[in-house]
């Protein structure tokens, strides 16, 4: 099973850190497409996966596409674009420093697209998303201005 | 369903169906010509799960005290009594049980003791069905309300909801940064489309470019046509070209031609090569413009979504030519276009574009650098090196598109496209097509500039 990154309102990984703060970096001049799944949708897969016991390798991935400064706008933040010859070399500082959420490596995924096909999930597992990339996104991003304002706090560490 | 799990032993049937009687006594008592119906109604509500925990093992019987065991068999003495044509009459009589056996289902699984007697237990699952209810109900009525392209909602969460907006509300209102933060937001798109298809596709950002193109295709290239009604006004199609031009407008213009001359005024997608998409820029604007990385499987999925693509099965080979190489086409790449019409069932309209291979006439080519910089090699024009950026402008040459006649591929079925050498045959066929309307082409133009 290949998620694509998982977006909710009680997730934490790489993305919702990155789009957590105000300020945001991305690559001058990139605009990658940027495919979500609801954390409910994720779950659902996978247990999907458990009680219908199918072989392969399955691409879990909300219904269409949102690029990245479209995320960024939806989202309410600040972008700002770094010239892609100096972000790897930021980049990995920043994450030597431990300012970065994400390694270096993470810079790829804000250069280049990489856009996954989940039709097979659709047919062979019988996995049908409820929320559409753009739905996860806001439902993220409504939790999340809870957060900015100190009004959710969170339960668990 | 955590209430249902309360438990219900034969020990607890038999407290029940006291409470039962008991409840059921106190509140049907005014009507006293109802007063054997109820009476049937509540003995049968509480027999019903006796009869079943009569059927079970006497071991687990044996757990009751005799006390109420005495009061199990009255219920179903009561119960024997009652006419059975009552029950289907009485609405209560219909549902009562029905909730009851609901309720107890689970309960003859799990073993722990609960405190509640299950009548209580019913309702509350009831209520809370209901409560759960009301609470999808009013889910999907806040998400119809929603549209899909409406802007982010906590526009409509910092407004005041209801009443109206006071002035002090305005003014809390512009201090919020967030405020500020949504503006720029909206701001920022403007220009673009709330959604773009798979590929990146944005006809909000396209019309907005689509000025400069006009320009080009109009007034700096003066394009030509010729045999536009072949291509099909609906259904999968694959266009495929020669590719030219150091710089590749031809994808570009071929695009604007069919959007701007064509009775369906199609869309059409392009595969363009990798290193565009390596560059800053022009790769997300080419992606937002219609171009699509080119795979197999990028152009798979859009044949199947019946869409029209144009393909340049030169590659770089292509763009990379010299200038005495010009109108000489390349190797078709090792047929994976015929492959992917084969499988697909997609016809083929070949395209010759005359005119791209003067705009930036290449004499020769750096390759030793190129790979610091991402590109397939560093081009020479008797322009670009020396007059820097400036020098990859084109030349105004005069161009000209001519499409051909479609080439089917019915007759062969997928199957075909495991056959190597029926795939080149047919590469070599589609080639020599393009080829010799491209030489016909070229022999009809008496000029460069001119046409």
């Amino acid at each position: 099973m290949r998620t694509a990154p998982i977006l909710g309102p009680t997730v934490h990984n790489y993305l919702t850190r990155y789009l957590s703060r105000k300020i945001v970096p991305t690559m001058m001049g990139f605009d990658p497409l940027l495919q979500c799944v609801h954390e409910v949708d994720a779950i659902a897969a996978f247990k999907l996966a458990i009680d219908r016991d199918v072989a392969g390798t399955f691409n879990i991935v909300g219904d269409g596409v949102l690029p990245l400064s479209t995320v960024i706008k939806l989202a309410g933040r600040i972008a700002v674009p770094i010239p892609h010859p100096l972000a790897e070399p930021l980049g990995g500082i920043a994450w030597i420093a431990q300012i970065a959420e994400a390694p270096p490596t993470f810079l790829k995924y804000l250069r280049f697209l990489c856009v996954a096909d989940g039709q097979k999930a659709k047919t062979r597992m019988g996995f049908r998303p409820a929320y559409t990339t753009r739905e996860a996104l806001l439902d993220f991003t409504s939790a999340q201005r809870l957060r900015d304002v100190r009004l959710l706090q969170e339960t668990t560490t | 369903m955590s209430a249902a799990k309360k438990k219900m032993s034969p020990k607890r049937v038999a407290k029940k169906s006291a409470s039962h009687d008991a409840s059921r006594d106190k509140t049907e008592e005014p009507t006293h010509s109802r007063e054997a119906v109820s009476r049937a109604i509540a003995d049968a509500v509480a027999a019903a799960p006796t009869m079943r925990t009569h059927s079970k093992p006497t071991a687990k019987r044996a757990h009751a005290p005799a006390v109420q065991m005495t009061t199990q068999e009255s219920a179903q003495e009561a119960v024997r009594d009652a006419p059975p044509a009552i029950e289907p009459n009485v609405t209560i009589a219909a549902d009562e049980p029905g909730g009851a056996n609901e309720a107890d289902e689970p309960d003859e699984e799990s073993e722990n003791g609960g405190t509640r007697p299950t009548a209580d237990v019913a309702d509350r699952i009831r209520e809370l069905e209901q409560r759960l209810d009301r609470m999808i109900e009013k889910g999907a009525r806040t998400h119809d309300r929603e549209p899909r392209s409406v802007p982010p909602p906590p526009s409509s969460r910092a407004l005041p909801v209801d009443g109206e907006p006071t002035a002090f509300d305005t003014a809390r209102e512009l201090l919020s940064t967030d405020f500020y933060l949504r503006k720029w937001g909206r701001l920022g798109m403007r220009n673009r489309s709330e959604e773009v298809d798979d590929f990146g596709f944005d006809p909000i950002y396209e019309k907005k470019v689509q000025p400069i193109f006009d320009f080009l295709y109009e007034k700096y290239f003066r394009v030509a046509l010729e045999g536009i009604e072949n291509v099909p006004s609906e259904g999968r199609c694959l266009l495929v070209a020669n590719h030219s031009g150091t710089l590749p407008y031809d994808g570009v213009m071929i695009k604007v031609a069919v959007k701007r001359e064509h009775p369906a005024k199609r869309d059409v997608r392009w595969l363009a090569e990798d290193f565009i998409f390596h560059f800053p820029f022009l790769g997300s604007m080419s992606n937002r413009i219609g171009a699509v990385r080119a795979c197999q499987e990028n152009a798979e999925r859009l044949l199947r979504k019946d869409a029209l693509v144009a393909v340049f099965p030169e590659g770089v080979k292509g763009i990379g030519k010299l200038f005495k190489e010009r109108y000489k086409l390349q190797r078709f790449g090792r047929g994976g276009f015929i492959k992917l019409c084969l499988r697909t069932g997609t016809p083929i309209v070949p395209v010759a574009v005359i005119g791209a291979e003067e705009a930036n006439p290449m004499i020769g080519r750096i390759e030793y650098l190129s790979k610091a910089v991402g590109v397939p090699y560093i081009p020479v024009t008797p322009t670009f090196p020396l007059l820097g950026p400036l020098g990859l402008l084109p030349a105004p040459t005069k161009w000209k598109i001519v499409f051909g006649e479609k080439i089917d591929f019915d007759g062969y079925g997928a199957e075909a496209a495991e056959d190597e050498i029926l795939v080149g045959r047919l590469a070599e066929r589609v080639r020599a097509t393009i080829q010799g309307m491209l030489d016909r082409g070229v022999g009809e133009r008496r000029s460069i500039f001119f046409g």
